[in-house]
């Protein structure tokens, strides 16, 4: 069952100020490719391995309209990828585009196209709700009016109104969380990434955050959700790309994966793709060629 | 770059820093604070000084016939009535010092006092009792210091049935001794150090007046014992004795305070940004890694130049206050009021001096993962730029071409003589302390940049350290050329082990064990250091190495371009020693080294053991292991800087390091262009051999011959023969030279040194 955004949330863009900014351009019926990831890679180098492959060869693509959900444990290689996608790392190897930006070419471009939500993207402990917000809204070059006619709406469709004056660093994690998403959204941007965005929050937090992500896909947005939470995952995305060891092992809607593999629970669906492919490591260990054929 | 985005990161983190309370404290209020409480402090120890009454315990008073004073002269009295004589102590004076006499002097004290001037330095446990016993006798009594005057020489005490002849036998008049009196105090106490002052300054108003008078008595002027005085007459105007002290303590302030007040902001706006989560937001957002990093110096800049310019007004005012305050106590001070305008220098210096500190800040902490991380890291950052600051203050040291051209100490020193007045001499090197202070600013603020745009340090995890598995590592990920880290490690492990071994070598005397010690120590210490790390860490040392034919025709370019080349460095090093005059030790050294050479079997030896042995040795280590491991930066003008500054730092003196790092950037262009060590071997060796044939032409027929006096102009300094290149070869050969400059320039336009 999908959890809809419907009657909980109503949608943070409805009736909002349209920002006119030509790199953000997008409605409903273009179905072109949103994120493009090719041949992805990403190695650090490591003092015991030498070097060790975060990303091994990931390729997965999103389109408008969809949550497309990034399902694996912790150091699966989901936070390296969406790294990469905000251009905060650069890829080793492959292709990343977002938006049609080349995420090492273009990485301004790619940068005013997202908006990225995540444990490690926290809120100033020394400002307010509002100048975050506001902030935010000025580094991407929205005018003063503009801005604030967002802002005033954002803040009303999160109720976030009471916190408007509360500092970072006294705001609840839930009301953080707000901000950040609301931070996320000010620009209006065809891309959201949400990185473990309910990590650490409460239930009824956690709740209200899926609830929003879920009416932001009604708006037509493309959104990225990681998490280690199957069950999340599940009720939320509309395709899952199950992550582990930096590879991606199967993708696609929950319900044709389940069928493939005869799961229907994701849950033992990820288990048995990780023991399939922990089978076939030890495999090739004992066996090199086999990797070969 | 957006101007717009550099604003609003400014505008934030200048509101986010007046909302830490630690920044501004430690930025703001605390310099508001300090100097003022220092000052009322400094004021208060001075009146505590001036006014805390002393007492002085005199005992054996009586015995003062014992002081070597004619028998038949009544000689001026010390003590009047309890109190010091008013002759030798004012009245003002008098109730500061006031005196007990002998009450209470118990036998215990006398022969304690008795052994103290016996043994003097007696460190026993018995001596140290002792020397409790009678502190604890003055803590009793209530005083500070004991007076005592022996009856007799010390350690000539007779016995009590003997007295009165030994009395006369060891009358001083009868002795060659000069009699002594003894001032006991507990030194470790303020109030003792405070009455010890006092009281020497009446002995010695006393012991003037008595010689005075036993000179009259013997007929004789007072000029017999002081022969003359010294009158002191200050040369300088009011507002530079004035200035003098301001001079130096001003600039100090100032450029600690720029360097302390952008250690906070660079640890919070990095580090803390870090630490907290919030610098990977920052870095999603539209701005770009640039407009970061100079909107977060700009914000850093401004705290640093507010907590110089904010300790230096504290400072000034606080000085105004303590000067007024003395002088209406009717005490100078040998200061005056802050020249006004030295309060417009320091704040047009503080700028580039907070540039500076803020960028090298900033791309230190930026390193950090926490706030207690980057204060770790900012501590070398101070202790690097003490040194520069301090040598400034040191008395000798002047504004010259040399000093200016040393970072921050230029800056200081360009202070030092506008506070005081000194304008022309400042206009002299103002340009040079600029361009150094430009180039440093500009330098730090790319490295900055730098630091901020490098995942691994924006992203830095917390490293395992491991010995073991680092060396493992090493060996497994070994390339064809050595890494960064490694051949800076070899370049510093060759001028550690060059200098510091060499030293074990006695100083050669003969041209065979000056022989020996030089191809010794450059094969051992140069050459064999880079040849094992290219062994154990590189895959295929002889491509380390750059050992690579590469044909003749780069090796002739380099032997013809050592030769054109050749009268230019000559000019530097000639100019080096002009603006860093040598120590006369070197002028012992080249001496001694040129009478060494002398004895030398022929020419061709010198030849070889002064530009051979260093052409192979030196280019294997600094162009073969040192400059192919720089290449790993991607840019090779920074690897050919970076090995020529570290071979010029292998040159044991400071202008032969100079003029080596020069030459090095030379050696190092001809390598990296010709992908190969053999034109840099030819090179050096033909500059050395031309320096060496050079010299020898100058003591040789040679130097009569008309084309030596067309090429070379020979000169003596210090005794030492000094040849130079005429002007007209040196321009001359600069044209040849640039067109061999371009044809190396067209053998490699890549930054790679690999050519596949």
């Amino acid at each position: 069952m999908q959890l809809s955004g419907e009657g909980v949330l109503p949608s943070p863009l409805e009736g909002a100020p349209r920002i006119q900014d030509r790199f953000l351009t997008l409605t409903l019926s273009e179905k072109r490719l949103m994120i493009h990831v090719r041949e992805l890679v990403k190695s650090y180098p490591d003092l015991k391995k030498g070097s060790f492959t975060a990303l091994d060869r990931v390729s997965f693509d999103a389109r408008p309209g969809e949550i497309y959900g990034l399902l694996g444990p912790n150091g699966a290689g989901k936070t390296t990828a969406l790294r990469i996608l905000s251009t905060v790392l650069a890829p080793t190897e492959g292709t990343v585009t977002v938006n049609g930006f080349d995420v090492q070419k273009q990485p301004g471009k790619v940068r005013r196209s997202i908006g990225f939500v995540s444990t490690n993207t926290a809120v100033y402990d020394r400002m307010t709700a509002w100048e975050i917000v506001e902030y935010f809204g000025r580094l991407h070059g929205m005018s003063k009016q503009v801005l604030t006619e967002r802002m005033e709406f954002l803040f009303e469709r999160f109720q976030m109104n009471d916190i408007r004056d509360v500092l970072g660093s006294k705001m609840s994690t839930g009301m953080q969380q707000k901000v950040s998403i609301a931070r996320a959204l000010i620009h209006d941007p065809p891309v959201l990434i949400f990185d473990e965005a309910t990590s650490g929050l409460d239930v009824l937090v956690a709740r209200e955050v899926l609830r929003t992500v879920a009416s932001l896909r009604e708006t037509g947005k493309c959104i990225i959700f990681s998490s280690h939470i199957m069950r999340e995952v599940e009720r939320l995305c509309d395709r899952v790309a199950i992550m582990y060891r930096g590879k991606i092992l199967d993708e696609g809607p929950t319900e044709e994966l389940g069928e493939k593999h005869g799961e229907k629970d994701v849950e033992e669906l990820f288990f048995r793709l990780i023991s399939m492919h922990e089978l076939q490591l030890q495999r090739r260990s004992l066996d090199p060629s086999e990797g070969t054929q | 770059m957006q101007l717009s985005n550099i604003r609003f990161i400014y505008m934030r983190e200048l509101r986010d820093q007046l909302r830490d309370r630690r920044t501004l404290f430690t930025v703001l209020i605390l310099p508001l604070l300090l100097y003022p409480l220092l000052g009322v402090s400094f004021i208060r120890i001075s009146q505590f000084m001036r006014a805390h009454p002393t007492k002085c315990w005199v005992v054996g008073y009586q015995n003062q016939e014992s002081l070597g004073i004619q028998p038949d002269y009544a000689f001026p009295s010390l003590l009047v009535d309890n109190a010091f004589n008013p002759d030798f102590c004012p009245e003002e004076e008098s109730a500061l010092l006031t005196v007990k006499r002998d009450e209470g002097v118990t036998d215990e004290l006398q022969k304690l006092i008795d052994q103290a001037i016996q043994n003097p330095d007696d460190e026993s446990n018995e001596g140290v009792d002792r020397r409790l016993k009678i502190q604890n006798m003055l803590l009793e009594k209530q005083v500070d210091l004991l007076l005592y005057f022996p009856p007799y020489p010390p350690g000539d005490r007779p016995s009590s049935e003997t007295e009165p002849e030994d009395s006369e036998l060891h009358s001083p008049q009868d002795s060659e001794v000069i009699p002594r009196l003894f001032v006991f105090g507990n030194l470790a106490r303020d109030e003792s150090q405070i009455a010890r002052t006092r009281l020497f300054a009446v002995l010695e108003r006393w012991r003037t007046t008595i010689v005075d008078e036993n000179l009259s008595e013997s007929q004789l002027p007072p000029t017999a014992s002081r022969p003359f005085v010294i009158e002191d007459r200050d040369l300088a105007a009011t507002l530079g004795r004035q200035a003098i002290l301001w001079s130096k303590i001003l600039p100090f302030v100032m450029l600690i305070w720029a360097l302390t007040g952008a250690f906070y902001p660079a640890i919070d706006t990095c580090a803390g940004e870090k630490e907290r989560g919030t610098l990977e937001t920052l870095l999603c957002s539209p701005a770009a890694r640039s407009e970061i990093v100079v909107g977060k110096m700009l914000n850093v800049m401004t705290f640093s130049a507010a907590s110089a310019m904010l300790n230096l007004l504290s400072i000034m005012f606080s000085g105004l206050f303590i000067i007024q305050a003395f002088q209406q106590a009717g005490s100078v001070l040998p200061v005056g009021f802050p020249p006004p305008l030295s309060l417009l220098w320091l704040s047009l210096a503080v700028i580039p001096a907070s540039a500076l500190f803020s960028s090298l800040a900033l791309a230190v902490a930026v390193f950090a993962r926490s706030t207690k991380e980057g204060q770790y890291y900012l501590v070398p950052l101070l202790l690097v730029s003490l040194p520069l600051m301090m040598v400034a203050l040191l008395p000798a040291t002047e504004l010259e071409l040399g000093t200016a051209l040393i970072p921050l100490t230029g800056l200081m020193l360009l202070l030092r003589e506008l506070i005081e007045g000194e304008y022309l001499q400042a206009i002299k090197f103002f340009i040079p302390v600029m361009m150094v202070t430009g180039v440093a600013v500009w330098l730090s603020a790319k490295w900055g940049v730098s630091q901020f745009s490098k995942e691994t340090i924006i992203f830095r995890e917390s490293e395992q350290v491991g010995i073991l598995s680092w060396v493992k590592q090493l060996i497994r990920d070994r390339g064809t050329y050595a890494r960064v880290g490694e051949a800076i490690f070899c370049g510093i492990l060759v001028i550690l082990l060059h200098s510091f071994l060499s030293m074990l070598f006695p100083p050669p005397n003969s041209w065979m064990s000056f022989a020996s010690t030089t191809a010794i120590s450059l094969i051992a210490f140069v050459a064999a250091p880079p040849l094992l790390m290219a062994i154990f860490l590189t895959r295929n040392p002889f491509k380390s190495l750059l050992l690579r034919w590469c044909g003749t025709g780069p090796i002739l370019g380099a032997i013809a371009l050592a030769c054109c080349l050749h009268p230019t460095l000559m000019w530097i090093s000639h100019w080096i020693v002009e603006i860093y005059p040598p120590s006369p030790e070197f002028f012992t050294l080249q001496k001694d080294l040129e009478s060494v050479l002398l004895q030398a079997p022929g020419l061709w030896a010198i030849v070889l053991l002064i530009a051979g042995t260093p052409a192979i040795c030196e280019e294997i280590a600094f162009r073969g292991f040192v400059m192919s491991g720089l290449s790993g930066l991607k840019n090779k003008y920074a690897a050919i800087t970076l090995s020529a500054l570290l071979f010029g730092a292998a040159h044991g003196i400071l202008q032969q390091s100079m003029t080596a790092s020069v030459t090095g950037i030379a050696l190092g262009w001809v390598a990296f262009q010709s992908r190969s060590l053999y034109p840099a071997i030819a090179y050096h060796f033909t500059h050395n051999s031309l320096s060496v044939l050079s010299a020898a032409g100058a003591e040789s027929q040679a130097a009569e011959a008309f084309w030596y006096q067309w090429l070379f102009r020979v000169t003596t300094d210090e005794g030492l023969t000094v040849v130079q290149y005429q002007w007209p070869t040196t321009l001359v050969l600069w044209f040849p030279a640039i067109a061999l400059i371009y044809g190396f320039a067209k053998l490699n336009n890549t930054h790679q040194l690999a050519s596949e």
